[in-house]
């Protein structure tokens, strides 16, 4: 089982929209897939109509019985791929972990419980550096990072690359991406084209702005659904059919 | 776990939406039509399989569970097939379970199956569901409901379920392709091969044993039919196997009968297996042919080939004057006299044919144990051929008194000693089996038309099985000595000494 991170702590980057296109590619291709909403605004939950249970919220329990977790995962309508739903006690997830009094690893423990059933979990994690985020960076095999080739999204991975250098985390864990890119736009070919000389392990294949994926809210569904052989669509595939070498 | 349903009356899809207050969605349909294949004991299905030829012409291998063993595109079967004839790997997982049987359509059914989803509040998928639609002409229309619920929505299939309670009724477990059959009228009862006589163990000897001849002999007209119809060589095989079996009975027995009545059921039924003598040495051979091609170089394999398509035209000619023989008014007019005669009441003449039967089948087991120790004792290396020949026959007549008197012992202990004389029958059977194929090979070579390269087939195999026949030899003894040891011998005793030794002044 491999733990697939979808994190930027930079928000309005595609990270939400490359997490549900990825996992939905990743069941598509036979993986046993989990996606695990961890962003309090729960958008991976709204685009696979998955609501959580009223009642339901992480708790101290969450962490030390699997069983608690169990009962939270959601089949989506397409095979392969469970989901638990995001859920507003999300919000509170950082100090809950500061509560534990344990490390970075409870997340990484966590997900090996319920690892048996899949192949690939997939987290959408909310953007922001937090004890969470340390978590994750610890649990997760890789972390994709969507970036827009634009000079403040440069300078936030730059800062993430510095961080993960400050507390000795395994940088070869990130996989940097460009997206929303506008291959109209000079300054998003420039930016590109500086960050890939300075940064090898970015992926070739990009996401390109589209208004298709906006289209996602109104569809509810992975753009796959509903346009098939838009540029949009074809951009997801090769991203994880990159992606998957790197499995 | 799915929530399976009969529907009290046919339902639409249009009927689940009001009574679950769901929008359901329909997606798609697929009529579903074939023929369910099976030999004629029903041998596939017995053993928890289905065997289906689909309207696209494929014939797969379903077991319990749904998941297909094997599979294969070979056009609509009409007549009968043999598992042989079939690709691999389906021919060999059906060889195990139908040996030699043929496979012959037993069952024409149809239904339509609609894939459903239950849509929530989000149009979110929250149960997966199968509308089945049984709608033959042979049976009434039925409607099936299956409700899958989606991980994480046991409460909304709950409530559906409940929904749906008045108007359907609750099925336990899932609904599978047997199932669905099932529903569709197929019910298979396998006609019994092996026979049960319901003996008991103060029935007069004679009474017991006429009775057991003729239920022999109706098991042996049983297969007329299918031998007629030429569905496979298991029919005139089983027709010989009844037979002998009578007869067998009937030469262990002959001094319970007056020598009239022996006589008067000893000649018909000796005729009835002789009319069916070549046709089982040719079926025999042509059955091993892919034995017989693996004997033998590649050279000899066109010679072989020859042989074997001059021995179905000839096979072909001997069934058909099988047949003429018993669908044959003589035939006919014959064995229905031979019934009654054996359905006479007994006369018993002598006083053992009053004896209880247990006691005297106890004896005769006994008798013939010994009999098989005594003759055996006396075979060696250098002992001729013909008395290893009788020694089968000996104790193929104990394997009889065995098996058709097993109801009247421990099944369990009589088991144990049939599996110890299979042991030795398997070697003295395939002893006789190679020793009568030379000879059956040797009578064709001289045979008009027989051309060179067949001539060299058949002198390769005589050689290949008379080698196999000499392997044979070398483990008679061995075998007979197995077989008579302490061991066994005890076995015997304890079982048959006391029940032959009880009333013996009766």
């Amino acid at each position: 089982m491999k733990v697939l991170a979808c994190y930027s702590f930079k928000g309005g980057v595609g990270k939400t929209a490359a997490a549900v296109n990825l996992a939905y590619r990743a069941a598509q291709s036979g993986y046993r897939t989990l996606l695990i909403d961890l962003d309090p605004q729960g958008a991976s939950s709204f685009y696979f109509r998955v609501r959580p249970d009223s009642g339901s919220k992480w708790t101290k329990q969450t962490f030390e019985e699997s069983d608690v977790l169990l009962t939270q995962i959601r089949e989506s309508d397409y095979s392969n791929l469970d989901l638990i739903p995001a859920q507003r006690s999300l919000r509170h997830l950082d100090i809950l972990l500061k509560q534990t009094g344990s490390r970075e690893t409870v997340l990484r423990r966590l997900l090996k419980k319920i690892s048996h059933d899949y192949d690939l979990i997939l987290l959408d994690c909310p953007p922001s550096i937090s004890r969470l985020a340390e978590n994750l960076f610890i649990a997760a095999d890789l972390i994709l990072v969507p970036v827009i080739p634009t000079p403040l999204s440069e300078r936030t991975y730059d800062q993430l690359v510095q961080f993960f250098k400050d507390k000795d985390y395994d940088r070869k864990k990130l996989l940097p991406f460009f997206s929303m890119v506008d291959a109209r736009k000079q300054l998003h070919q420039k930016t590109a084209v500086a960050m890939r000389q300075r940064y090898k392990r970015i992926l070739r294949h990009a996401i390109p702005y589209s208004t298709d994926v906006e289209r996602m809210g109104v569809h509810r569904a992975p753009i796959d659904l509903f346009a098939r052989g838009r540029q949009a669509n074809r951009a997801y595939l090769a991203l994880w059919e990159e992606i998957e070498q790197h499995l | 776990m799915p929530f399976t349903f009969k529907l009290k009356k046919p339902a639409l899809l249009e009927d689940l939406e009001p009574l679950t207050c769901m929008q359901v969605r329909n997606e798609g349909v697929e009529y579903r039509q074939f023929s369910v294949l099976d030999s004629v004991d029903w041998s596939i299905w017995l053993s928890g399989l289905v065997l289906i030829n689909t309207d696209k012409n494929r014939l797969e291998l379903i077991s319990a569970d749904g998941t297909c063993q094997a599979s294969a595109t070979i056009g609509l079967v009409r007549g009968q097939r043999l598992a042989r004839e079939l690709p691999e790997p389906l021919a060999s997982k059906l060889k195990q379970l139908i040996s030699v049987r043929a496979l012959i359509p037993q069952f024409n059914c149809q239904w339509r199956e609609h894939s459903l989803a239950f849509l929530n509040a989000d149009d979110k998928t929250v149960v997966r569901a199968t509308l089945y639609h049984i709608d033959d002409s042979s049976t009434e229309s039925l409607s099936l409901l299956q409700l899958r619920p989606l991980r994480g929505y046991d409460r909304e299939a709950l409530t559906i379920q409940q929904a749906l309670e008045p108007v359907a009724a609750t099925i336990q477990g899932e609904i599978n392709l047997r199932f669905l059959l099932q529903q569709c009228g197929l019910t298979p009862t396998p006609v019994p091969t092996k026979p049960e006589f319901q003996l008991k163990d103060h029935q007069p000897t004679e009474e017991a044993v006429l009775k057991m001849i003729l239920e022999l002999l109706f098991l042996a007209r049983r297969q007329e039919e299918g031998l007629i119809a030429d569905i496979d060589s298991e029919f005139a095989h089983q027709y010989r196997v009844n037979l002998r079996k009578a007869r067998s009975l009937l030469s262990l027995f002959k001094k319970d009968l007056s020598p009239e009545r022996f006589r008067a059921i000893q000649l018909p039924l000796k005729n009835m297996a002789k009319n069916t003598n070549l046709l089982r040495d040719l079926d025999v051979f042509l059955l091993d042919q892919d034995d017989y091609l693996a004997m033998l170089p590649e050279q000899f394999q066109s010679g072989l080939e020859a042989l074997f398509k001059r021995l179905k035209r000839r096979r072909r000619q001997v069934w058909r004057k099988v047949t003429a023989i018993l669908a044959g008014k003589d035939y006919r007019e014959k064995t229905k006299q031979l019934e009654r005669l054996i359905n006479e009441p007994p006369e018993f003449s002598t006083s053992r044919s009053q004896a209880p039967i247990k006691k005297r089948v106890c004896r005769k087991i006994l008798s013939q144990y010994d009999k098989i120790q005594r003759h055996g004792a006396h075979i060696d290396a250098t002992t001729p051929d013909e008395q290893i020949h009788e020694l089968r026959i000996e104790a193929k007549k104990l394997r009889y008194l065995l098996e058709l008197f097993a109801e009247l012992f421990s099944k369990d202990q009589v088991r144990r000693l049939i599996k110890a004389l299979k042991r030795l029958q398997d070697n003295l059977g395939r002893f006789n089996d190679y020793s009568s194929q030379c000879l059956f090979l040797e009578i064709l070579i001289p045979g008009v038309g027989t051309k060179t390269a067949e001539r060299d087939a058949i002198s390769g195999l005589i050689a290949v099985l008379y080698n196999k026949q000499k392997n044979e030899r070398e483990q008679v003894v061995d075998m007979i000595t197995a077989f008579s040891s302490a061991k066994i011998s005890e076995q015997f005793q304890k079982l048959f000494a006391c029940a032959a030794a009880k009333d013996s002044g009766s």
